[in-house]
């Protein structure tokens, strides 16, 4: 069997256990719910991986973008991005299978040709002893069931994957599609641009082009999940009069007004906060890994910096930032998830096999009970 | 076949019949189709009552299958009920307070259905359901049209969209509504939307659809079919409702259909 194969096969059977965690969990005390925001029709059709933001998804597939709001915490769906919408309702208008499954199938599938494309990239950066160690720490990521759920995270890590291999390849019309269509996947997308334009200037000075050229390649490259978000804009503008609707919509899904530039103090308030009132370790569990996984990271890119793959730490870096600029620490083990040279890293623990095997363990440990939360509607992600 | 397309195309096979799917078999040929019934007690507002009556006319006994979206709990969104030739019997709502719902009865003997909505308190003059069959409701292509909806001094109105549950499979349904002047037909407002998956009432239209309050209009909504492409076996339906002020009594309104496509 070759590495790829396992991959693929790894990836298969992962989303066969997550799903069967996801079936029992939505059986197991079934009446036990931190609550039930769906209606009666929502709640009876869609998957038990389908919670929350997959809502708004799901909408958006089948309904497309409603009128703009007009005050501050209003929550519309203009703050999620329309590619990964658009592929579930095409897939949804091709075979007639419910909008959920739809989703769930898209990020299935997105997740597969994630994998591949990763452990090709790891073992170009790695080596081939690293693929397998880091596919399951990519997969068994205490957050990681995201990839099969109705969110973005699966598309997204699939398209910089893509992205990026093609630009390091220097195939630079693929790379850009790849990186336009992250673009108009989810906000992260655009820190890939600093990362694809320091990919393909690498690449193209690996190759021996001129600087010129190199640096050409390397605006194409950063531009093109720029020209995604701003296609995102242009559509708004056109059909609602506002091109920033995006920026409009995020702030007005918060109670109060603020901007990406008072994220980092919000999160600085509210940790004082947390440890003010003893919101933390046990008392918070949840709240409290969220540090955690973007403290770690953190460290990573720190690590990936020391390794002098300074393209692949300034893209951890970014990641992590917007965490900050959003200015909630919720969510921060989902927005960690795209970073993927991250996971790479990480792997590098296989040297002590068993304390690798251990942390594997508990990892997905810790995952099985995040699907159970969430599918319970206790934890958002 | 390689060994690596196999199981895409196994995929792709299950997903195309799943998609494939048919609508829902009719369970009888005999329907009945309640657009909204509604109940209420909460505090400061008029407690509304549904009471329905089914009967088997002559001798035979009908077994029919009732089907409420939503329903009040999973177990009840659908019941089998025996009627005794020549007898009536109350039919348990099971519907959520607050909520418009709709119920579809469909046996494969004859049977007829009454309902109203009463005041408890027997102060206000109850509300004559209208009872529908399959073949009256819109289909894909169809246009229903319901009017004035009014709101002066003396009445106010609303409208809302409905369908039987046992088309939850082809919903959530999209629409196009005209929202037209009375007499001169001078267009108000016209958008084409999503409807959410249960039957939906549009309390203030004025708000919803951004006209002048109080601005008397008739509807016209066109029923584009569902969102995922499926067969409708049932249809959709727009009813209207005006209230009188002074009584709170209120009326349906009539509802017109006009086809675009032959009926079922």
């Amino acid at each position: 069997m070759t590495t790829r194969q396992r991959v693929f096969g790894l990836g298969l059977s992962w989303l066969v256990g997550v799903w069967i965690v996801a079936g029992i969990s939505s059986r197991v005390l079934p009446g036990m719910s931190a609550g039930r925001p769906w209606s009666y029709d929502i709640a009876k059709r869609v998957t038990p991986l389908t919670r929350w933001d997959s809502g708004w998804y799901v909408n958006i597939a089948e309904a497309g973008y409603w009128e703009p709001p007009t005050r501050v915490g209003q929550e519309t769906n203009h703050a999620f991005f329309p590619l990964y919408p658009a592929l579930i309702r095409v897939v949804v208008r091709t075979t007639g299978i419910e909008t959920s499954r739809a989703g769930n199938l898209v990020s299935a599938l997105a997740l597969l040709g994630a994998l591949l494309l990763f452990a090709d990239w790891t073992k170009r950066h790695y080596g081939e002893a690293r693929v397998v160690p880091a596919v399951l720490v990519l997969l068994l990521f205490p957050t990681s069931f995201f990839f099969a759920a109705v969110y973005t995270e699966a598309l997204l890590l699939a398209l910089s994957l893509s992205a990026v291999t093609a630009f390091e390849r220097r195939r630079l019309a693929l790379g850009a599609l790849a990186g336009l269509l992250a673009g108009l996947t989810r906000i992260s997308g655009l820190v890939l641009a600093p990362y694809l334009a320091l990919v393909a200037f690498r690449a193209e000075r690996d190759a021996g082009s001129a600087r010129v050229r190199a640096l050409g390649a390397a605006a194409l490259a950063g531009a093109s999940p720029l020209a995604g978000f701003g296609i995102f804009c242009l559509y708004f503008w056109k059909r609602f009069g506002d091109p920033l609707l995006f920026v409009t919509a995020q702030h007005n899904w918060s109670g109060a007004r603020k901007s990406i530039l008072d994220g980092p103090s919000l999160i600085w308030k509210s940790l004082v906060e947390d440890v003010q009132r003893g919101r933390i370790l046990g008392a918070a569990p949840a709240r409290t890994l969220e540090g955690v996984y973007l403290l770690l990271f953190f460290v990573l890119a720190v690590v990936l910096l020391r390794q002098s793959r300074r393209a692949e730490a300034l893209f951890v870096f970014l990641t992590v930032a917007i965490v900050f600029a959003s200015g909630t620490l919720e969510s921060a083990g989902r927005y960690v998830l795209p970073a993927f040279p991250a996971f790479a890293v990480l792997a590098g623990l296989n040297a002590r096999r068993d304390f690798f095997r251990a942390l594997l363990v508990l990892a997905g440990l810790a995952q099985v009970a995040y699907v159970w939360a969430f599918v319970h509607w206790y934890w958002a992600g | 076949m390689s060994g690596r397309a196999r199981p895409l195309l196994a995929v792709l096979l299950a997903l195309l019949s799943a998609g494939c799917r048919r609508a829902p078999e009719p369970f009888g040929a005999h329907t009945a189709f309640l657009p909204v019934v509604f109940w209420s007690r909460a505090h400061g507002f008029l407690p509304w009552a549904a009471r329905i009556t089914l009967t088997a006319p002559g001798g035979a006994p009908a077994l029919v299958k009732l089907t409420r979206w939503p329903p009040d709990a999973a177990d009840a969104e659908e019941d089998v009920i025996v009627v005794p030739g020549g007898t009536s019997r109350r039919v348990p709502v099971r519907t959520p307070p607050s909520t418009p719902a709709s119920l579809y009865f469909e046996s494969r003997s004859p049977f007829s259905v009454r309902a109203s909505i009463v005041d408890r308190r027997g102060l206000v003059s109850p509300l004559d359901v209208p009872v529908l069959t399959r073949e009256d409701l819109a289909l894909p292509g169809d246009s229903l049209l319901v009017g004035p909806i009014v709101s002066n001094d003396a009445e106010r109105g609303h409208f809302g969209f409905t369908f039987p549950g046992v088309d939850q499979g082809a919903a959530p349904y999209r629409v196009r509504v005209r929202l037209t002047a009375p007499g001169t037909g001078t267009l108000l407002h016209e958008s084409s939307f999503v409807l959410t998956g249960l039957p939906l009432t549009v309390e203030d239209p004025w708000k919803r659809f951004s006209l002048p309050a109080g601005t008397p209009f008739d509807v016209t909504v066109t029923f584009l079919g569902g969102v995922r492409g499926r067969p409708v076996a049932t249809g959709l339906w727009v009813y209207g409702i005006i209230s009188v002020r002074a009584t709170s009594t209120p009326r349906f309104l009539a509802t017109r259909v006009v086809r675009a496509s032959p009926p079922h």
